[in-house]
């Protein structure tokens, strides 16, 4: 298993050096580079002697092959570069965001996995009745309904009219500042979730082991425990999995919508303000967080399902 | 929820009870600060209607001064990225100068409210008879927010800094024409020479020809005093900790949450009954940027004040409308205070805009129908500028009838012929050569307010035969387009920020600024040169402003570019903010520390 993992993380390296190649190329093409933030209207007459002075030294004139080869020689070194003018290293202001991104995903994922889960298997085991209907089109409203839509109306709902809640921020690491954002990004998780869940507990329904336990006379809530959910949670887990990865890297959105000062806003700035270093860094800390994620999820298989076996 | 019906400032003055009655106000003491409002709890869903009070730009009303209200901490959003350093040799973006100016102080400020240069540091300064040779003289005892005092040579070290190109400072060529400069930045000098510190007060700066500008160009906060001691000890953490002597001291900035501006006791401003300023005891700017997200958080009385719509911030005219519809905002000049029940307590400050936003020509392209001045000129006045205004932006703004100044120089014309004319500017078109019109690419952004404007001078160009096809980038990458690379016909664009109308001009017209600097339509007169130039040059201000009038009259009539609008600084705050100023250039640069809370904001 050790040596599949490796294995794997090994695989790893030509992704993250193709992910690399992309953005240099997308940033590359999108006109404008970090100097264009120098050229607000508001700040007046920037002499174009001083931006020339500039992107020479800061190397932004230079040929695409040459930046590139120098930002990956770096990179190969353990060097993310700079954000900006003050002395903070990519690698630093990725870190420090880290904390609320995590935050965010983990109170997502927490609550789209038991919404999901929970709806899913309710509706699984009423299959065909109203419940079961309705509980469907509940979810795909869930799948279907942006995320900044969303978080727009429960802001408007809870923060401003009820005043239950803020609107947006981080406040002091309060966990009142949390509930939006996660709620937002849970629920579009959920929705999918709790599909996945009704299909995979469908499938397992009509298994034989399940109607050798009731056959024997097995009570339902024994079946369902004990047959049904452990049998049915492989496929969910590897959508947990997934999620894990999409709500750490996805959460772009919602960290705007609700200014959550994690990686997700970073990134966005970032990409506005053509600060190609750190966009370099954010799309890469993404990409390994997908990687190691489905790594995890293929090493935990082996435990749930003792069938899988990674030689 | 509670919210007092306070004694109002003699600008600002309110009391009474609401047309809608849905609730209990008890009374309103004008004398006794606060009165509670009853209210049951769930009329706070409902829309009530607006109590409006407006009072002519500023007019005071029978009482007493509100004297200020110590204390508080005073929460805004920042609209804009976070700042990229705070150190002055970085005046770069937006959010970066709204702190620096409260952070640093300068020689000079431009008054947000005159437009003009104001003493800071410097309490008065003298030119000589030629305008070549500037002195400066200091306030004595003021100190740096670490105790030491800012003197002359503290001045004169960051011009050097900013100067020396191994800093990299993007503000390095504002000193330009300072005697002694070139040889500096070429290491022949260890100083500039044209900066003397005659005494530890007195700093005398010597130009190599006239320039009356040079308090406009030394009011950046580029030219802003730092400890030469602490500068140097912190190096490039200077711009995460940086000290200066201005009335608020950096508290703590935690990147993509909030900073924290703290006041300095021993800033050396009074206000005019002899209080120490600022008034605040804290600041907070909370990175919040998406524009629904602050008005939410303004309804929900978590933030103090927005600007709203401004030539640089991409809010929905249709949302901002909306906002002061229910503010009942009516339109007009001045300050006005209003208060809408639930769910937000808003007034309104208003500034006159100090940006333009024009269609401009591309020169650089050959053969193009805009080569002749009659195309231009056609174009002109094809577009019903009061329409746009009226309908578009629904009257957040001013048509530019008057030429390319914007409305906030007292200078700038206020009617320069170009009237709504289709049918001349048919008759101009045919006399070009182009009876049926021709089809031209537009550059515009993707704000909503670019893309409305965009449609909207499309049918009126299209009525005349000119059909245009809109490009629409992101800020960043039209902006690149346009600046950069050249790479454009006609582009909506707008110019301003400038506190001077030569300056303005300069930057606009002038063939030295063709491409990035300004002149984005790469326009090139000789004549409005050389006019500019010896504008530029003069040596008193009514030979100044009478070639600029002269420079201005022949950009109009070229018409490198087509005027559109001037677009209205507007600011929502809460009703119990005091001191908030009309700031043409960007309402979000505030100078804090003449704002006040007249009473203590109950924070949800």
């Amino acid at each position: 298993m050790l040596r599949y993992a490796i294995r794997r993380l090994i695989l790893a390296v030509p992704i993250l050096l193709g992910v690399t190649l992309m953005t240099f190329v997308l940033m590359w093409v999108i006109p404008g580079d970090i100097t264009q933030s120098f050229m607000d209207p508001k700040i007046g007459t920037i002499d174009p002697e001083v931006l020339r002075a500039v992107r020479e030294q800061w190397g932004l004139d230079a040929p695409f092959l040459v930046q590139y080869g120098r930002y990956m020689g770096n990179l190969l070194r353990g060097d993310m570069g700079y954000t900006s003018f003050t002395n903070e290293r990519v690698r630093d202001a990725i870190v420090s965001r880290l904390p609320a991104t995590a935050r965010l995903a983990l109170a997502a994922l927490v609550l789209s996995t038991c919404l999901g889960i929970g709806a899913g298997v309710f509706t699984a085991l009423r299959r065909g009745s109203y419940l079961d209907t309705a509980g469907m089109i509940v979810t795909l409203f869930g799948v279907s309904v942006p995320t900044f839509w969303l978080g727009f109306v429960l802001m408007w709902w809870l923060a401003v009219w009820w005043a239950l809640l803020p609107a947006t921020g981080y406040g002091h690491g309060e966990w009142s500042y949390v509930v939006l954002p996660a709620v937002t990004l849970g629920l579009s998780y959920a929705g999918a979730m709790a599909r996945l869940t009704r299909s995979a507990v469908l499938d397992v329904l009509d298994a034989e082991y399940v109607r050798t336990a009731r056959a024997k006379g097995a009570g339902r809530r024994t079946v369902i425990a004990r047959h049904i959910l452990p049998n049915a949670m492989v496929p969910v887990l590897t959508v947990i999995g997934v999620n894990l990865g999409g709500l750490m890297a996805g959460s772009v959105v919602v960290e705007s919508v609700f200014a959550w000062p994690g990686i997700g806003q970073l990134f966005v700035e970032a990409i506005q303000g053509r600060n190609l270093l750190l966009v370099q860094g954010c799309v890469l800390f993404f990409a390994m967080i997908f990687i190691v994620v489905n790594i995890l999820v293929d090493l935990v298989y082996g435990f749930v399902d003792p069938r899988i076996r990674y030689d | 929820m509670d919210k007092g019906c306070p004694v109002w400032s003699d600008s600002e003055h309110l009391c009474g009870s609401t047309p809608r009655g849905l609730y209990l106000r008890r009374e309103c003491r004008e004398d006794a600060g606060v009165v509670k409002t009853v209210r049951p709890r769930y009329f706070s869903t409902l829309m009530a209607a607006a109590v409006l009070v407006a009072v002519a730009a500023g007019g005071p009303v029978t009482g007493a001064p509100e004297m200020p209200r110590l204390g508080g901490v005073y929460v805004k959003p920042n609209v804009y990225s976070e700042p990229l350093s705070m150190d002055p040799l970085f005046a770069l973006g937006a959010s970066t100068i709204m702190l620096q100016m409260n952070i640093f102080d300068g020689l000079v400020r431009v008054d947000p409210i005159r437009k003009s240069v104001v003493p800071d540091v410097a309490e008065r300064w003298t030119h000589s008879p030629d305008a070549k040779t500037f002195t400066f003289y200091l306030r004595k005892g003021v100190r740096f927010h670490d105790g030491s005092e800012v003197t002359a040579a503290d001045f004169k070290y960051q011009f050097e800094r900013v100067a020396n190109p191994a800093n990299l400072s993007p503000h390095m060529a504002r000193l330009a024409g300072v005697v002694g400069l070139k040889a500096f930045q070429e290491k022949r000098t260890a100083e500039i020479t044209g900066i003397a510190v005659v005494d530890k007060y007195t700093l005398r700066i010597t130009m190599e020809g006239s320039n009356l500008l040079l308090p406009y160009y030394l009011a950046g906060t580029w030219a802003s005093a730092v400890p030469r001691r602490v500068v140097e000890e912190r190096g490039k953490d200077f711009g995460v900790r940086p000290v200066g002597s201005g009335p608020f001291v950096l508290e703590s900035w935690i990147r993509g949450q909030e900073i924290v501006l703290r006041k300095f006791p021993n800033y050396w401003r009074k206000d005019q009954w002899g209080n120490q300023l600022p008034y605040l005891e804290r600041v907070v700017f909370r990175p919040i940027r998406d524009t629904t997200a602050v008005q939410a958080e303004l309804e929900a009385g978590r933030i103090d004040s927005a600007w709203i719509l401004g030539a640089a911030y991409d809010y929905s005219p249709e949302k901002a409308m909306r906002l002061l519809a229910e503010a009942g905002y009516p339109k007009g000049f001045g300050v006005k205070i209003l208060t809408v029940d639930i769910p937000i307590q808003v007034a309104v400050v208003e500034a006159v805009a100090g940006y333009t936003t024009y269609i401009g020509f591309n020169f650089d392209l050959p053969g193009v129908p805009w080569r002749d001045k009659r195309v231009r000129q056609a174009v002109n006045h094809a577009i019903d500028r009061r329409a746009v205004v009226d309908v578009v932006l629904h009257g957040m703004a001013y048509p530019a009838v008057g030429g390319p100044l914007p409305l906030m120089f007292p200078e700038a014309q206020r009617a320069s012929g170009y009237g709504y004319d289709p049918e001349k500017a048919r008759k101009l078109l045919a006399e070009a050569g182009y009876p049926n019109g021709f089809s031209a690419r537009i550059l515009t952004r993707s704000s909503p307010h670019y893309v409305a404007m965009t449609e909207a001078v499309m049918g009126f160009l299209g009525a005349v035969g000119i059909r245009l096809q809109p490009e629409v980038l992101d800020t960043t990458a039209a902006r690149a387009a346009r600046d950069q690379d050249g790479k454009f016909e006609l582009s909506l664009s707008a110019l301003g920020g400038e506190g001077h109308p030569l300056i303005f001009l300069q930057r606009g017209f002038h063939s030295r600024f063709a491409g990035p600097a300004g002149n984005t339509t790469r326009y090139r007169n000789p004549t409005v040169d050389q006019l500019l130039d010896r504008a530029a040059a003069a040596r008193d201000t009514n030979t100044m402003l009478r070639l600029v009038r002269d420079a201005e009259r022949i950009v109009v009539d070229e018409a490198p570019w087509s005027s559109i609008l001037h677009l209205k600084g507007v600011m929502v705050k809460q009703p119990y903010v005091r001191g908030l100023r009309p700031v043409a250039i960007d309402m979000d640069w505030q100078p804090l520390e003449e704002v006040w809370l007249a009473w203590e904001p109950t924070r949800r």
